[in-house]
């Protein structure tokens, strides 16, 4: 079979699940504003304007494309006349070991880097403080 | 979710969805389950109706992957268009609706798609 691996097969895959999980995550909002303003009848630009914003940047948050936060998303909604609900479930199939999801190391190698300049240099030129005040 | 296939198994449409980048994949993978699992999507930025031609297209940045319902709440993706400009391309339409037109009239069991 020429393309043998279905979609669910593309799950196995650590990295994939991740991306996956994040994309998931980016519909379900993007289906709660659309739900809301559907049921709400309001437009895009009449949402916009109840935010304060253009209608490109609802088109935006729609599309996915812009890094929505959740108080934009709060936001949406409320002046849709709705509220926001999280819950969260366990992957099926997926156990406790396969969620190493690889975090933000608390110190870069450049600030690390820099750390140590800073202790070969009592006092650090003032450009590299703030990020030893960060990494410590 | 099915994609349509050629007389010897093989999919275009799957083989562009492969080639995708790991987000774009992702996003249209998503999209694809919700319409699976709840039989529409609201946001039409993702999931809409091609005007005046019963398609209906998957939609990520410029990728657009058009497809039709079949019997059995079955969904089939029929091309593949990377779109630059506003309108799809006419020929990319008269041809998802052929395919859509010949998997009509195929048996299931007979209908040459690979699934999703």
């Amino acid at each position: 079979m020429p393309h043998g691996q279905g979609l669910e097969d593309l799950l196995a895959d650590a990295e994939y699940r991740r991306t996956y999980q994040d994309e998931k995550l980016i519909l379900e909002v993007t289906e709660s504003i659309s739900e809301a303003m559907k049921q709400a009848d309001v437009s895009r630009a009449e949402l916009a304007e109840a935010l304060g914003k253009s209608r490109a940047f609802v088109t935006q948050i729609l599309t996915g494309s812009r890094n929505l936060t959740l108080r934009t998303w709060a936001g949406a909604l409320t002046a849709l006349g709705f509220e926001a609900r999280v819950s969260i479930a366990r992957i099926a199939g997926i156990k406790r070991a396969d969620f190493t999801y690889e975090m933000q190391p608390e110190v870069t190698p450049r600030i690390k880097s820099e750390i140590q300049c800073s202790a070969e240099f009592p006092n650090p030129p003032k450009r590299l403080r703030k990020n030893i005040a960060v990494a410590a | 979710m099915e994609f349509a296939a050629d007389a010897d198994g093989e999919s275009e449409t799957r083989a562009v969805f492969d080639s995708l980048v790991r987000h774009e994949k992702a996003s249209l993978h998503v999209a694809m389950q919700r319409l699976a699992d709840f039989g529409r999507l609201q946001n039409d930025e993702r999931f809409r109706t091609v005007t005046g031609s019963g398609l209906w297209e998957f939609r990520k940045n410029q990728h657009r992957f058009l497809g039709g319902f079949l019997p059995a709440r079955r969904f089939v993706i029929a091309a593949y268009e990377r779109k630059k400009k506003w309108k799809l391309r006419p020929e990319t339409i008269q041809r998802a609706l052929r395919i859509m037109n010949a998997l009509r009239k195929t048996k299931e069991e007979q209908c040459l798609t690979v699934k999703a």
